[in-house]
């Protein structure tokens, strides 16, 4: 009976050893998790150029995990981080795409135009008479279609299509026939199409469709900008070869359009009203849009365009697309833009230079200064480009992302740089303890303060 | 209640140190595997745990300690079934003590099993080559090794819900091991309860699939279980 109970009492101060043993495991892998660390080094310059500089940066790992990290640039060993658990969270990698693109060329199977359609059908059919096998065929656009029908895909995380829909091939891609009829843009007449055939069950089987990339053919980059109530865009008007495309039939003509973002049926989410596509200012098509951008608070956008003579800041009032401002920028060369709170920051290139804008209360801005960027820095990228602005000092945060041919030693997660009136203060990398593990975290967002 | 508590008692005496050896040599062949995956240290926590396969010591751990806590009260194992049946205690309560001290042992397994994880995580953290370890590759290793996430998933309350189901399957489902032996029947849902244990053990993060299925054939063998107790095998008396 004794023993019995001896077992009894043996069962329980074990469960209750090892319980209370997993907790505290439990706890301490939990805290080791959630304190991000940061190495730094000098690249250039004096570090005490960034003091007053703070940097947040957010990782995740498998859309699960979620980190924000905030460290001084100065000392990287004042570090705050927190870690979120959010399953099945927002996919992030790399720098953000742009919000909403044009695609023009792409022909899903399943949304093939009319006229395509029937050549596709006619050619299927010739190749079954003559037995064909595995083939490719070209065909020239303009017999087939006057107009182009572009895809819609979007990159916003509030405004996802239904993949049931019959129109949509995938998530974030749809053919819309607000925007088809919107965009009347005529093909150009020596556009070839490539038709892909396979003989499956001894029939031939059209697998793909796309323009070639033989002959000239359109292909615009659309630059876009999404505010909490629309999205802005504009697209290229040329070629691949420069060949000024037709924009005559479209209902307002060339120039920045929008679409609004209406509340959507699924809570949480939005919608996108294509049938109010407007636009809200005319372009000329001559002209060349080297970046669209929406300020912070959403209250203008600016352009920057390159034209006959000069490139051109062009300053919009939102919603209405009321002109604030259209100066000639000198030097001549901007290439794009980065806007602050109340500031803008244009990269211009041969030599690269960087010009700080300040905003006045009209809504205007002029310019600070403008500063060389030392010949031996890294490139930096129109896109996932953090600034931030005090007045005298400007400081550029941007990933290490688009920098995978560099080697280990020379690659740093994060760079940050500090220009002043008189050129480059300082260049440093920075490095989670992150980076360390062998399957590096997604990067996805970072923000730079002053002060 | 004095009897009701014998029967606990005998229930955790009979089980106690097989179970205890059960646990020791797992323990043992472990830290084994372990240590030769491990080899220099120059690999990721994660994949010293898929390289070691601790995965499948744990599920030939865990189909061991079962059998050993079906066998308890089983014709087999004499003493306890000669007192129990000695003992004016109906075979329901029997069932429901046997129940609850092998809920215990599992969850003292599991407990154990865990922190054998976690103390092996961190003796990776002092003894790999600097690359491959920071202070957050325990934590990391737990979201990035399958097998980790089952054992401590953290805010992934899916397998949280599914370990928990699958312990309180086994310990109804064993307990029930003896009375439907005595019975003749045939089918022992307790090796279709450790066949789901065993092939789903490993919850990755995003993996619903796994986890509900498992809820539910578990939720299902549980529910048949007590229905087979409650409703449908008789006490010996009724047999008359």
């Amino acid at each position: 009976m004794l023993r019995r109970k001896f077992s009894e009492i043996l069962l329980l101060i074990s469960l209750v050893l090892a319980l209370t043993a997993f907790g505290f495991a439990a706890a301490a892998v939990s805290k080791s998790g959630q304190n991000v660390t940061i190495q730094s080094s000098t690249l250039h310059g004096d570090v005490r150029a960034a003091d007053g500089l703070t940097m947040t940066v957010h990782h995740n790992y498998e859309n699960t995990l979620y980190w924000d990290t905030t460290l001084s640039c100065f000392d990287p060993s004042h570090v705050t981080s927190s870690c979120r658990y959010v399953p099945n969270g927002i996919s992030h990698f790399g720098p953000a795409q742009p919000p909403l693109s044009l695609v023009f060329g792409e022909y899903p199977l399943n949304l093939l135009p009319d006229g395509l359609q029937a050549a596709a059908d006619a050619q299927a059919e010739a190749l079954a008479k003559s037995a064909g096998q595995s083939s490719c065929v070209y065909t020239k656009l303009h017999s087939h279609e006057a107009y182009y029908t572009p895809l819609v895909r979007l990159s916003h995380p509030d405004c996802l299509f239904s993949a049931e829909r019959a129109d949509s091939p995938d998530s974030s891609t749809l053919l819309d026939t607000d925007f088809t009829d919107y965009f009347k843009i005529p093909t150009l007449p020596d556009e070839q199409v490539e038709l892909r055939f396979s003989v499956l069950d001894g029939k031939p089987t059209l697998t793909s469709v796309q323009t070639s990339s033989n002959c000239d053919h359109y292909a615009p980059h659309t630059f876009s900008a999404a505010a909490s109530d629309a999205i802005y865009f504009c697209i290229g008007s040329r070629s691949q070869q420069g060949q000024l495309l037709n924009f005559d039939q479209l209902p307002e003509g060339y120039g920045i359009f929008s679409v609004p973002l209406v509340p959507s049926e699924t809570e949480g989410q939005k919608r996108l009203a294509s049938e109010q596509l407007d636009m809200i200012y005319g372009l000329n098509p001559q002209i060349t849009i080297l970046d669209l951008q929406l300020t912070p608070d959403q209250s203008q956008l600016l352009l920057l365009t390159e034209e006959s003579d000069a490139c051109y800041l062009t300053v919009l009032d939102l919603p209405t697309g009321a002109p604030v401002q259209r100066t000639a920028l000198n030097p001549a060369d901007a290439v794009y833009l980065w806007p602050g709170t109340d500031y803008l920051v244009l990269r211009f290139q041969s030599p690269d230079r960087l010009a700080v804008y300040s905003k006045a209360a009209d809504g205007s801005y002029s310019m600070d200064f403008i500063c060389d960027i030392p010949d031996d820095a890294l490139p930096l990228y129109a896109n996932g480009t953090a600034t931030a602005y005090d007045g005298h000092r400007l400081a550029i945060g941007w990933s290490g992302f688009w920098y995978q041919s560099l080697s280990m030693e020379q690659l740093a997660e994060w760079y940050v740089a500090v220009y002043t009136a008189d050129g480059e203060s300082y260049w440093g990398g920075y490095d989670s303890s992150f980076a360390q593990e062998c399957i590096p975290m997604s990067y996805y967002q970072i923000e730079l303060s002053l002060n | 209640m004095k009897q009701h508590r014998s029967v606990f008692s005998l229930m955790v005496h009979s089980a106690l140190v097989p179970v205890l050896l059960v646990l020791l040599g797992m323990i043992a062949a472990e830290m084994v595997a372990f240590r030769l995956a491990f080899g220099q240290g120059a690999v990721p926590l994660e994949v010293v745990w898929s390289h070691s396969r601790i995965s499948w010591i744990f599920s030939a751990a865990l189909v061991v300690l079962t059998l050993v806590l079906c066998r308890t009260g089983c014709r087999g194992s004499s003493t306890p079934r000669y007192t129990l049946e000695r003992l004016s205690i109906s075979r329901k309560a029997c069932f429901g003590w046997q129940a609850l001290a092998n809920g215990l042992f599992l969850l003292l397994f599991w407990a154990v099993q865990t922190l054998t994880a976690v103390l092996l995580c961190f003796a990776f953290q002092q003894k790999a080559a600097a690359p491959f370890v920071t202070h957050q590759s325990v934590f990391l290793a737990f979201f990035r090794s399958p097998f980790l996430h089952t054992l401590l998933p953290f805010q992934d309350w899916l397998v949280w819900l599914s370990n928990g189901v699958t312990l309180l399957a086994l310990a109804i489902c064993s307990a029930r091991f003896p009375l439907s032996q005595q019975n003749g029947h045939k089918f022992q849902e307790t090796y279709l309860v450790l066949l789901v244990a065993v092939l789903t053990r490993n919850h990755g993060i995003h993996q619903v699939s796994p986890c509900v299925l498992t809820v539910l054939v578990c939720s299902a063998l549980i529910l048949f279980a007590l229905h087979q107790v409650f409703f449908w095998e008789e006490e010996p008396n009724e047999k008359g």
